[in-house]
């Protein structure tokens, strides 16, 4: 197994020293999009009971889920209109795990386990909450964020800093997360079944081989159990930012 | 495991997302909630069904309960009035059987006074034939008619006297 390194497909001029060119990881994001796209509508499509299949329960069942445990029961409708966004996010992280999972060497990976595009993903969730934060609570409101009620004027000088530091390292800890759980899977798979292929002799390779079998089935877990985390973590967030950071504590 | 920064990556994926946000709020999450709105209204109104089925039922229930236990009532008190009627009428009956035999018994006491009375009679004239018959023989006379019944009278008297002992 070779991790697939970056590729530019079709070069563009750099704007304001930004390298905006199509590269593999950029296609393998449009792909995860597109699959994430057609998953979606094919599960959608239909209106009558009769043409609901195991793959369309099993989406509305994701969909139910990532409902009920992010955005929650008793939400009200300001939290509701954030659930395109997550149920988006959640899928998007999804396939994009799974694309890792695909076994053809050197083209297939997980963009997930890519810094700049988990980044990308949580810098979408922190400029939401903050435009939502603003925009239920204004200038004002969002400010008070960072200073707790309560709290005597003098204790402000520390606790400002700390929350604001606590507060951006958000983002930071989402992309981070998901980055470390990604590599750290396909590092070990990796490691498992270049011990398996270096081996030569097949008694020995057949640990390995079988530990990467078990790894992988674990892998999968671990692509769902992050995208949920991702997900999770960010409608909290989120709905921290809807509803005032004293409702969620 | 890609570390380096790639500020063009990090864009792409933001644009990616917004337009993966944009493409699946139109064509996919709108009509999946609607579907699965419909599909929990549909559950609701067949729970509410369900639960005026299970109403009505109950209801059905406690008024057939309520109309057997009334005609129960109803039965009870038919057995009843039959008791009662049967009672009457039995009641009646005896009665009016008391009341037939008294009348009987009666008329008997007086057909049988009438013909003691008729008997004692034929005996008065019997023996104040005989007490004539004998007297011709024995005295050779011929006693007077007021005679002959003082005799018989006086007769009849001593059979009653005799009965009357033989009573006591």
């Amino acid at each position: 197994m070779e991790e697939a390194t970056r590729v530019v497909l079709v070069e563009f001029p750099k704007v304001f020293g930004i390298d905006l060119s199509i590269t593999n990881e950029v296609v393998l994001l449009w792909l995860g999009a597109i699959v994430t796209f057609l998953l979606a509508v094919a599960a959608c499509r239909g209106r009558e009971a009769a043409t609901r299949g195991r793959f369309r329960n099993l989406f509305e069942m994701l969909v139910e889920m990532v409902e009920k445990e992010v955005i929650g029961g008793n939400a009200n409708k300001a939290t509701r209109a954030l659930t395109p966004f997550l149920l988006t996010m959640f899928f998007f992280i999804l396939v994009c795990n799974l694309l890792g999972m695909v076994p053809i060497p050197g083209v297939f990976k997980a963009v997930t386990s890519n810094i700049n595009v988990t980044a990308g993903l949580a810098i979408a969730v922190f400029a939401l909450t903050v435009v939502a934060e603003v925009s239920h609570h204004g200038v004002l409101g969002f400010l008070g964020r960072f200073m707790p009620a309560g709290i005597p004027r003098w204790a402000g000088v520390f606790l400002v800093p700390i929350e604001i530091a606590s507060w951006l390292v958000r983002p930071l800890s989402l992309a981070v997360r998901l980055f470390a759980n990604m590599v750290v899977g396909h590092v070990l798979l990796f490691v498992l079944i270049g011990m398996a292929v270096a081996s030569g002799w097949w008694i020995v390779g057949v640990l390995p081989a079988a530990a990467a079998v078990v790894m992988s089935c674990f892998e999968l877990f671990v692509c769902f159990i992050q995208a949920m985390v991702f997900t999770l973590l960010a409608g909290l967030y989120l709905k921290e930012a809807v509803e005032g950071h004293q409702a969620t504590h | 495991m890609d570390l380096n920064l790639d500020i063009g990556l990090l864009i792409w994926t933001l644009i990616t997302f917004a337009g993966l946000i944009a493409v699946l709020s139109r064509f996919a999450w709108k009509p999946l909630r609607r579907l699965l709105d419909e599909r929990q209204d549909m559950i609701s109104s067949s729970i509410e069904e369900a639960r005026a089925g299970r109403d009505e039922a109950r209801k059905l229930v406690l008024e057939n309960e309520e109309k057997m236990r009334q005609a129960r009532e109803e039965m009870h008190k038919i057995v009843e009035e039959g008791h009662k009627l049967s009672e009457e009428i039995r009641g009646e009956a005896r009665e009016k059987a008391g009341e037939r035999t008294a009348a009987m018994i009666e008329e008997a006491r007086r057909e049988i006074e009438r013909e003691t009375k008729k008997s004692l009679e034929e005996l008065k004239a019997t023996v104040a034939g005989l007490a004539v018959r004998v007297s011709r023989q024995v005295i050779g006379e011929n006693l007077d008619e007021k005679r002959h019944e003082q005799i018989a009278d006086e007769f009849i008297e001593k059979l009653r006297k005799s009965r009357d002992n033989k009573r006591s």
